[in-house]
């Protein structure tokens, strides 16, 4: 992230974290509604909401910007005949009106990532998912670009990304677009996760380790043609990623998801600051994260846009508006399968979740709360079943 | 444990009508048709909210006097008095997506949760008569609107359950396979026969009577697709038409669904018609036994006794969540996930009445005196008055 260091996010110092030992940053979090996608009523609503987070445009201005996207391992499935877009992955109608605002703010270049199973590397691996480039060209002065980053790419070699203090991993091999990027904007879509509770811009940066070094799919040795998930290397922690570097610091539980993945969380966030957290809560489902779970997701409408400049705050408070508490201790919902990773990122002084330390502009959140319905818990089979 | 206490409590009467006139569970009676049993006129110029403490997904349901009970997602219970005074308030563990059943014969309200628990309370003052948790090794949420009928509570859990709890004292009398994840609630004619939909790995959706022993008959099966019962949504009930012995339910395939007419008299399939999109909500019947599909493509599809399509009308809301509800004209009302309350007339034509400006999951209602009551994710239950 070459400058962005320069760039912090304008988060204020917090009170001190219990013990007085650790000073916690934290910024206001925007809450708007927003009833459907259309282009200009998002786009309405997201200027709002970021004049209302901070100067966006003293972060982006003349500058490389990276939005990572929170697309998923198919763009052919559906909830029950829903598409994707209205229920597990963002939006394009929200992508496109974030980076025209982007761009009208005085972006460079905004360049849309997330790895997509498919082996284009370019815009023809994003228009399953409803991200078409010349949509986005004619909404941004032709300022966008859409990487799919499972792989290298074009570049000779990856980035490699240091995590400080990472307890599970201590640095990450990455496509370089992710390290050349000057401003990280992290976009997601309000839902539950049954291995960390929610799916915030915190957890939407499990996508970024490619698939040609961390993927289910390898052998041995790296592979540009992997296209796999990484369940083997930062879930169940049954095997280590094909990096150059052995980063992974092997403290994690084999086979307990619930511990491993909001710690993998946490070292994603130390290692890849994220300056503009966005989350589009207009439709969604609950339950889980996907159409993989089956038909305990269910389709949920809360009608929302959220946004701040730090994604711990941010997340915590869609959380809150999804009728939890951010603070909830480990194995409670939402946390219900393991460790918060709200709380851990708190502790590793990345930002503040408790909720009578944040600060919410635009709605109330009593008035953008929306109730989700729990992330399931999953233990072994039920016997009744 | 009390014994309810509260100001309902109608005299006990053996020979009282199993369906009251008061809308009092998911659909408005056990036959689960949505249809208000006279002409109810809301006018939208009446227009009032009731406010709650959270999200409502689950419908208002009523007692004879018009008592309002609104349970919502925060675990707030409210009974709210036809004047719009609140009569008590009671807060659960956990949310309340499952529309609950009222007793109206004895005045208990019956609740259950997304924790798991199915609550008792005096219908007049709130208080627990019982409580029971629904055992399970995972995940004991309860998405299913409850049923009551003699004496017997019904629901099912993502234990993988229905169960049929004793009104009296929530002991389980019986229970029998629920399918996977399940969400749709149960219906039940007058001579107690329940019917459930389930989905079944390896077998399809089924359509299953269940006596008063709870000794159970698979009356028909849509085989599984190639998606398999575990991404197959079940989540509307079947839908009872006594006086043509009919029960009329979804089952969802792939993208799409198909609409079946079951004769209960024949034991047969009277017909069956392919639908473009799934379906979600319970369907609903009018006045005339037309049956009014809502589909997860925002379409609302009307279709006579016989089968023959009227219309299929598109309210471009990306998907309707909830079922319609008939007025007992020929209109139909519908709630959509922008906020909006339609009433759509018997050629299609729709007009909105009303503007929540957040998403309806949850089926209208009616109060006795045919007021609408839309629960409303605002947290807020918007009264359309009945015309002065």
């Amino acid at each position: 992230m070459a400058g962005a260091l320069s760039l912090a996010a304008p988060s204020s110092i917090g009170a001190p974290a219990a013990g007085g030992a650790q000073r916690v940053p934290r910024a206001p979090t925007a809450l708007g509604f927003c009833r459907r996608y259309e282009y200009a009523e998002v786009r309405d609503a997201l200027v709002r909401m970021l004049d209302q987070v901070g100067d966006v445009g003293r972060l982006v201005r003349r500058k490389r910007v990276l939005v990572k996207v929170n697309l998923v391992n198919s763009s052919e499935a559906d909830v029950a005949g829903i598409p994707l877009w209205l229920t597990v992955t963002v939006h394009p109608t929200v992508a496109m009106a974030l980076g025209s605002i982007l761009v009208a703010r005085g972006a460079r270049e905004v360049v849309f990532c997330d790895q997509l199973p498919f082996k284009p590397t370019g815009p023809e691996a994003f228009e399953g998912y409803g991200f078409r480039l010349a949509e986005f060209n004619s909404a941004m002065d032709g300022r966008a670009r859409f990487v799919n980053t499972r792989n290298r790419g074009a570049h000779r070699d990856y980035a490699i990304v240091k995590v400080p203090n990472g307890e599970v991993a201590t640095a990450w091999e990455v496509h370089r677009a992710y390290a050349e990027a000057d401003v990280l904007v992290s976009l997601t879509k309000l839902k539950s996760h049954v291995s960390a509770g929610i799916t915030g811009t915190t957890k939407n940066l499990f996508g970024v380790p490619p698939s040609s070094l961390y993927g289910d799919d390898l052998e041995d040795e790296p592979d540009e043609n992997a296209t796999g998930y990484r369940s083997n290397t930062m879930h169940n922690c049954t095997r280590k990623p094909c990096t150059s570097v052995d980063a992974f610091t092997g403290r994690t539980v084999e086979g307990d998801h619930g511990y491993n993945v909001p710690r993998f969380i946490v070292d994603l966030a130390a290692a890849l600051p994220i300056h503009l957290a966005v989350i589009d809560g207009i439709s969604a489902i609950q339950t889980a994260e996907g159409w993989w779970i089956g038909s305990m997701v269910t389709v949920t409408r809360p009608g929302l846009l959220i946004a701040g400049m730090n994604p711990i705050c941010t997340d915590s408070v869609a959380a809150a508006v999804m009728g939890f508490d951010p603070d909830a201790p480990d194995r409670t919902w939402p946390f219900v399968n393991g460790s918060n990773h709200l709380a851990l990122a708190r502790c590793r002084g990345l930002g503040e979740n408790r909720l009578d330390r944040l600060e919410v502009t635009g709605l109330s959140l009593e008035q953008a709360r929306f109730q989700y319905e729990p992330t399931y818990r999953r233990l072994a089979p039920d016997p009744e079943r | 444990m009390s014994q309810p206490t509260g100001g309902l409590r109608p005299t006990p009467n053996a020979d009282a009508p199993r369906e009251l006139p008061a809308w009092h569970t998911g659909g408005g009676n056990n036959c689960r048709t949505g249809l208000f049993t006279a002409a109810a006129h809301p006018d939208p110029g009446r227009h009032s909210q009731i406010p709650a403490s959270g999200a409502l997904h689950a419908s208002v349901v009523f007692d004879p006097a018009g008592t309002a009970y609104v349970a919502d997602m925060a675990g707030g219970i409210r009974a709210i008095a036809p004047d719009g005074r609140a009569r008590w308030e009671r807060r659960l563990t956990g949310g309340v997506s499952a529309t609950p059943a009222l007793d109206c014969t004895t005045g208990r309200l019956f609740v259950a949760t997304v924790a798991g628990a199915v609550y008792c309370l005096d219908a007049g003052s709130g208080d627990v008569v019982w409580q029971r948790a629904i055992p399970t090794a995972s995940d004991p949420r309860i998405l299913s609107d409850l049923l009551f009928a003699g004496d017997r509570v019904v629901l099912s859990s993502w234990g993988g359950r229905f169960h049929a709890l004793d009104g009296t004292t929530g002991k389980s009398q019986f229970d029998w396979n629920a399918g996977i994840s399940p969400r749709s609630a149960v219906s039940c004619d007058s001579s107690g026969t329940i019917y459930s939909a389930r989905a079944v790995h390896e077998r399809g959706v089924e359509l299953v009577a269940t006596d008063g022993s709870g000794a159970e008959k698979v009356l028909f099966v849509e085989p599984e697709d190639d998606r398999g019962a575990r991404r197959t949504l079940v989540a509307a009930a079947p839908v009872l038409e006594e006086r043509r012995s009919r029960i009329y339910f979804v089952a969802n395939r792939g993208r799409g669904a198909r609409l079946h007419a079951w004769s209960i008299r024949e034991g047969s399939l009277l017909w069956t018609r392919e639908l473009e999109a799934s379906v979600q909500a319970t369907p609903a019947l009018t006045a005339e036994g037309h049956v009014i599909v809502c589909d997860l493509s925002g379409c609302v599809s009307r279709f006579t006794p016989g089968g023959e399509a009227v219309f299929r009308h598109d309210l471009r809301c990306d998907y309707l969540l909830a079922g319609a509800v008939c007025p007992g004209t020929e209109d139909i009302i519908v709630a959509d996930p922008l906020g909006y309350v339609h009433r759509i007339d018997p050629t299609g034509r729709a007009a909105r009445w009303l503007d929540a400006r957040r998403s309806f999951q949850a089926r209208p209602s009616f109060s006795p005196s045919g007021a609408l009551y839309a629960a409303c994710t605002d947290g807020a239950v918007h009264v359309v008055a009945a015309e002065a």
